[in-house]
This record gives structure tokens, sequence and C-alpha cells, in this order.
């Protein structure tokens, strides 16, 4: 026995929750009553549950569809393990190129200092060897004949040693080849005779008598010697970036900028007067604390002796 | 893909358009799915988790007509609120309870055809009256309207009663 349409219609609103008030609790007086009506209510209320649940299901399926979700290739934790590692990279790298020290610390703690450190000194490498290289063919044939010239002094010497350092033949580190570029460089040291060439033989004679006298009569005479002027000089031969050609002297120890060839240098001591030849040419050279340039002097200013 | 202003959203959900659905699905997916892997959901979990949650708000906004919601901040909040039931339970045997029967009476629904399905969804998920349902499927009136949803109605129950082996009356 079926039921009837008006009580298919009492289920559905009773289902979509329209029935109420006095209707309300007829149905439920019903339901308790009538089993076959409740047992339709019952069978109604899955149905709708059903469409509900379809309803939800198609909705879901279109959200799905719509997302085109595919399993990620690396996984969630791996992605989190590079991102963590990526950024420790970075953190290790910003801390060694900042630094919580000075500029020059940081920067030569740094990787990328380091490398930039390691191309300058090539480049500079490179433009030393492309502009120097007849300077240093020179200087090494300078040192080369000094130690030659100093041999032989060594052995037709009265006793007076003749001492000669060597070039900077170190092989240089790379933050002195950067200060070796900007800086004065020594290029030899040798000790140099003075060949006396005194024209007033006599006075010598006289000057000799005069200090065996003072030598005599002092400390008691309280008498002024006469220094007397030095044999050799140390003479240190450099070369300057800016091509700075002069000297300096004082004592016995001359400074000599500008000079190529050092084994060409040649003194004399005439009248008290110490001239210097080099190359042909003839300078006179005074006491000074600061650097002067050379004067050369004319043909007519050249002692005889020395000529 | 159609984009909507947050004003239309609302709007769009009530008059039954599906379009702004998908819309809302690839706009709030991204973020459903950091949140739920934030969590502690597996990642191929997330995909069902949204969608039946974004299907969940979608059909009761549709239902309730409301008008004047942040539909960002009620979907979220309801997001949350699946997150913490799930949490509560087991996340891992992630599973919609539902009655079996009612699991089946669904499976039924798909039997019918698309006319009739759509005029059960209105009628039952939307729950719609007979004069809307006939302004949606242009009935020329509402008794037919009615007439047309009971007919898909008595069908369906035919087809569950027999499935389930409910003996006919």
């Amino acid at each position: 026995m079926g039921i009837s349409l008006e009580d298919k219609h009492l289920i559905d609103r009773y289902l979509q929750g329209e029935v109420s008030g006095i209707e309300m609790e007829n149905f439920s007086r019903r339901l308790e009553a009538d089993a076959i009506f409740k047992h339709e209510v019952e069978v109604q209320q899955i149905i709708y549950s059903g469409i509900q649940k379809a309803s939800k299901d198609k909705l879901q399926n279109l959200i799905i569809d719509s997302l085109d979700y595919r399993k990620p290739r690396v996984p969630f934790a791996l992605k989190m393990i590079i991102t963590f590692l990526a950024v420790t990279g970075v953190g290790i790298t910003l801390w060694f190129y900042v630094g919580n020290e000075g500029a020059k610390d940081s920067q030569a703690r740094s990787w990328f200092a380091f490398l930039k450190s390691k191309k300058n000194t090539e480049e500079v490498k490179q433009e030393i060897q492309k502009q120097k290289p007849e300077t240093r063919q020179k200087i090494a044939a300078n040192s080369d004949s000094l130690v030659q010239q100093n041999q032989v002094v060594q052995k037709g010497d009265t006793g007076e040693k003749a001492n000669m350092t060597e070039p900077d033949s170190v092989a240089p580190s790379i933050a002195e080849e950067e200060i070796i570029v900007k800086q004065d460089q020594l290029l030899v040291s040798a000790n140099i005779l003075i060949e006396n060439k005194d024209e007033e033989k006599d006075t010598e004679k006289n000057k000799t008598l005069t200090d065996e006298a003072v030598q005599l009569l002092n400390p008691g005479a309280d008498l002024p010697e006469v220094e007397k002027p030095a044999a050799s000089y140390q003479v240190e031969f450099w070369v300057s970036p800016i091509n700075y050609k002069g000297y300096k002297m004082s004592k016995n120890k001359l400074i000599l900028f500008g000079i190529d060839e050092p084994e060409a240098v040649k003194l004399y001591r005439v009248n008290n007067g110490l001239f210097m030849s080099y190359l042909k040419e003839y300078y006179h050279l005074n006491d000074s604390f600061d650097f002067v340039s050379y004067q050369k002097l004319k043909d007519s200013e050249i002692p005889l002796a020395i000529r | 893909m159609k984009r909507f202003a947050k004003r239309e959203i609302l709007s769009e959900i009530n008059n039954g358009n599906e379009e702004v659905l998908v819309y809302l699905a690839r706009k709030y997916f991204s973020t459903a799915r950091r949140l739920l892997r934030i969590r502690g959901f597996r990642d191929e979990q997330t995909p069902k988790i949204f969608s039946a949650v974004l299907a969940a708000v979608y059909a009761d906004l549709r239902q309730q007509k409301k008008e004047h919601i942040d539909f960002e901040a009620y979907f979220l909040s309801a997001l949350n609120k699946e997150i913490e039931t799930l949490k509560e339970g087991n996340k891992n045997s992630f599973k919609f309870k539902v009655h079996q029967s009612t699991e089946v009476a669904s499976q039924c629904v798909s039997i019918l055809d698309e006319q009739a399905q759509a005029l059960l969804f209105a009628r039952v998920a939307e729950q719609l009256s007979f004069e809307q349902i006939k302004d949606r499927f242009q009935f020329s009136n509402a008794v037919i309207a009615e007439y047309e949803v009971q007919k898909a109605l008595s069908q369906l129950t035919g087809i569950v009663k027999l499935r389930m082996n409910i003996a006919q009356n």
C-alpha cells in the first residue's frame, strides 16, 4: 500500500524544514502511530541526504578538476632542506664578505676580495712584464758587472772591503709586488773608491804636516782637527717610478737616482771637490741632506786633472 | 578564467553560478595548501580537504543567501575549523564519515539524467522554492516545476529502494 501524493508533499516539506506549529505536532504524532509512514519518512530522509551528498561531490569534483593538482616532483621536506642550505650558504657568504671588522680585514678575508686581489696581481704582473723588460735586463746586467768589478777591487785593493748588496732578487710576494710598483727601488749598493786627482800635491803634504802637528798638540791645545776626506763612498743606486734624477750626499754615503748603468760611475776628488763621471759626462757633487739634481759641467768647467 | 570582484562573489554564489567556484578554487588553493602543509597534512591530502571545505562553504552560502559576508574570512575560518576537527581525529586516516545508505543513495543520483539531477539538486541541496525552480529551469508555472521535481524524486526513490532491497510499498 503506497502513500498518497499529499503525504509525499508533507514529507518533502518536513525534510525541507518548512513544517511548523500544529502541523509539526500532527506530523510527529503520526510518525509515532503510523509505522509505514515512519518508514517512508526514513527512506526519504536517506534519499535527501544522498542528493545533498551527490551535490557536494559534484561541486568537489568540479573544484578538483579546476585545480589541476599534480604531486610535486621534489618533496616538500627536501625543498625545505634545500632552502635552508641555500639561506645558510648566502648568510655565510655575506658574513665573509661584509664581516664585522675593518674594511681591510674584511676585504682580506673575503673570497671575492681574494679573487679580486689575485686577478689584480696577475694584471700588475703582466703590466710590469710588458713595461719593464728592458729595465730588468739592465738591472740584471748591472748587478753582474758590479759583482765582477767588486771582485777586481777586492783583488787589487789594499784592504778596503768592497761590499755589494744584491739587487732585490728575492721573488717578491704579491703584496710586495704592488709596493715595488709604487715606491722607489734600490738597484744596487756598492763601495766605490775615489780617485784623488789633486792638482796641488804640495798642499797635501802641507796638510799632512799640519794634521800631524794638530794630533800631537791635542787634546791639550784643543785645536780643531781637519777631517780627512773619505777615500771611498758607499754608493746606492735607486730607481724612481717617476724617473727622478738626482742625488743626496753626506759624509761617505752617496745616493744616486736615475743611473741606469752603475758600473759606468766613477768618482774623483779634485781640490776638495767631488766629481762624478758617468757616460762621458761630468757632474759636480756637493754635500746635501736633500735631494738635488745633477749639475752637469760644461767642458770649460771640467777640471783638467780628470779630463 | 573569468575574474570576479569581491562584491560579485556572493551574488554569483547565490545565483548558483559554478564559474565563480572555479575562480575561487584557483584563487585560494595555494593559500589553503600552504596552511594545511604547515599544520602537518600530507600534500596529497590538500586538494581533497580544500575541495570539501570550499564545496561546503559554497553550498552553505548558497542555501543561506547571505550577501554581507567577507568570503575570504568566512572560507579561512571554515578551513581552520576543518583542520582542527581533522587534527583532533586521526589525520592520516582522513575520511568523510558518511552513512552507508547515504552513500548508496548518492550513487543512485548519478544514474538519473542531467535534468532530473539538476532539479533534485535545486530543490534539495539549494532548497529553492518551486517558483525559483520554475524561473531557473524556465517552466511555464510552479505546478509544472513541482510535478517535474516529484517525478524525478519518485524515479530516484524507486532506484534507491531497489538498490537497498527495501520492500516496495
